[in-house]
């Protein structure tokens, strides 16, 4: 997928992949991957920035966690995240049609 | 742990702490410690699926990213996040700050034309009061070293100098440092902050009123550069035309002295 493209999802995915339940940041992005099915070729250390900015905004919050000796970032999503991953979710699927309508079907 | 294992994990690591610069200490070891637990734990699955060690550390550096990409993101998303927040939670400062480092750098500018202005006055004025004062003295009238008017001059010039020398310096930095410091975020961020995606919105929700303001700024920007110029073309053509007045004047007297 294009990368500015990308962008503007990201947001969005990893909102839905984080609702599923804590997750630390390689997780998050394993699941990305795929559930992408690779289609996300961006470099994985640009994750983290997205997934910080999220925190910043509050869809996100994290800890550490010690598992198996290491020392883990967890990521989960909070109540403005679930409220925010509705609203992005609703626009993303009106816009999805709107360009399958403007596309036609393959 | 694996980053003391494999070199290339452990050079990753301190190439993206000395990119990490910038960052304060307590967000470098976060991004720092979240890198390596990344990186460990692909190490550690790439070993699992049959790779050795060195291989698997190599293929999950290559799909992080380059140490430099990696930073300039952390480093853009830190500054822009500080940078953001002050703004939203403090906006009346911000504009202030903004507004107030313009009318600061616009006044410095003012001051340093002026002073130019002063000074450039005396420096080309000098060779025209000496002739004039030989003249007098040639002429048999009093001609004291420095009229009342010139030593005004020149003290409240050495007065402005000074003043301007002790307060410039810092003052511009300061002023500059306020005013490009939203274009630096921006350009550190990579143009992806909060703040230019507003900027993007209303230059298209307002093309004109967007247009007016930069062409605004373009023009107090041309007009506080060309002060100075303007003062010193200004300065030198006044005195051109003393010097002028004074030859002829020169020339006058002595063609009156001649006999008859």
């Amino acid at each position: 997928m294009r990368g500015e493209l990308l962008k503007g999802v990201l947001g969005t995915a990893l909102l839905q992949i984080v609702s599923a339940g804590p997750m630390h940041g390689y997780g998050i992005i394993r699941e990305l991957s795929r559930r992408s099915q690779g289609s996300f070729d961006l470099p994985e250390g640009t994750v983290y920035p997205a997934l910080h900015r999220l925190e910043h905004e509050g869809l996100l919050e994290s800890w550490w966690v010690v598992e198996a000796g290491r020392r883990r970032r967890m990521y989960a999503i909070t109540r403005k995240g679930e409220a925010a991953l509705g609203e992005q979710s609703d626009s993303w699927w009106a816009f999805a049609a709107a360009m399958k309508t403007v596309l036609g079907t393959p | 742990m694996i980053s003391a294992d494999v070199p290339e994990i452990t050079a990753y690591l301190a190439a993206l702490d000395t990119r990490l610069a910038l960052v304060g200490g307590r967000r470098r070891r976060r991004i720092l410690a979240e890198v390596e637990d990344h990186l460990r734990q692909a190490v550690e699955d790439g070993v699992t699926a049959g790779l050795d060690r060195h291989t698997a550390a190599g293929a999950a550096i290559d799909r992080f990213g380059p140490p430099g990409a990696v930073a300039g993101r952390a480093v853009g998303r830190h500054w822009a996040v500080r940078a953001e927040s002050w703004r939203r939670s403090h906006p009346g400062r911000a504009t202030a700050l903004f507004a107030g480092s313009c009318g600061v750098a616009a006044a410095l500018s003012a001051g340093v034309a002026i002073g130019a202005g002063v000074f450039l006055l005396l420096l080309l004025a000098r060779p025209v009061l000496d002739r004039a004062r030989a003249t007098r003295l040639e002429a048999g009238r009093s001609a004291p070293d420095r009229t009342p008017l010139e030593a005004g001059v020149m003290l409240a010039g050495a007065a402005a100098g000074s003043l301007l020398a002790a307060l410039v310096a810092p003052a511009f930095v300061v002023a500059t440092t306020a005013v490009t410091l939203p274009g630096i975020v921006i350009v550190l961020s990579g143009g992806r902050t909060p703040w230019q995606a507003k900027l993007r919105a209303r230059r298209l929700q307002h093309p004109w009123a967007w247009g007016a303001t930069w062409g605004g700024l373009a023009a107090a920007t041309a007009l506080t550069a060309a002060l100075p110029l303007g003062t010193a073309i200004a300065s030198a053509l006044a005195l051109t035309a003393m010097h002028g007045y004074q030859t002829v004047q020169a020339a006058a007297d002595q063609v009156l002295r001649q006999p008859g």
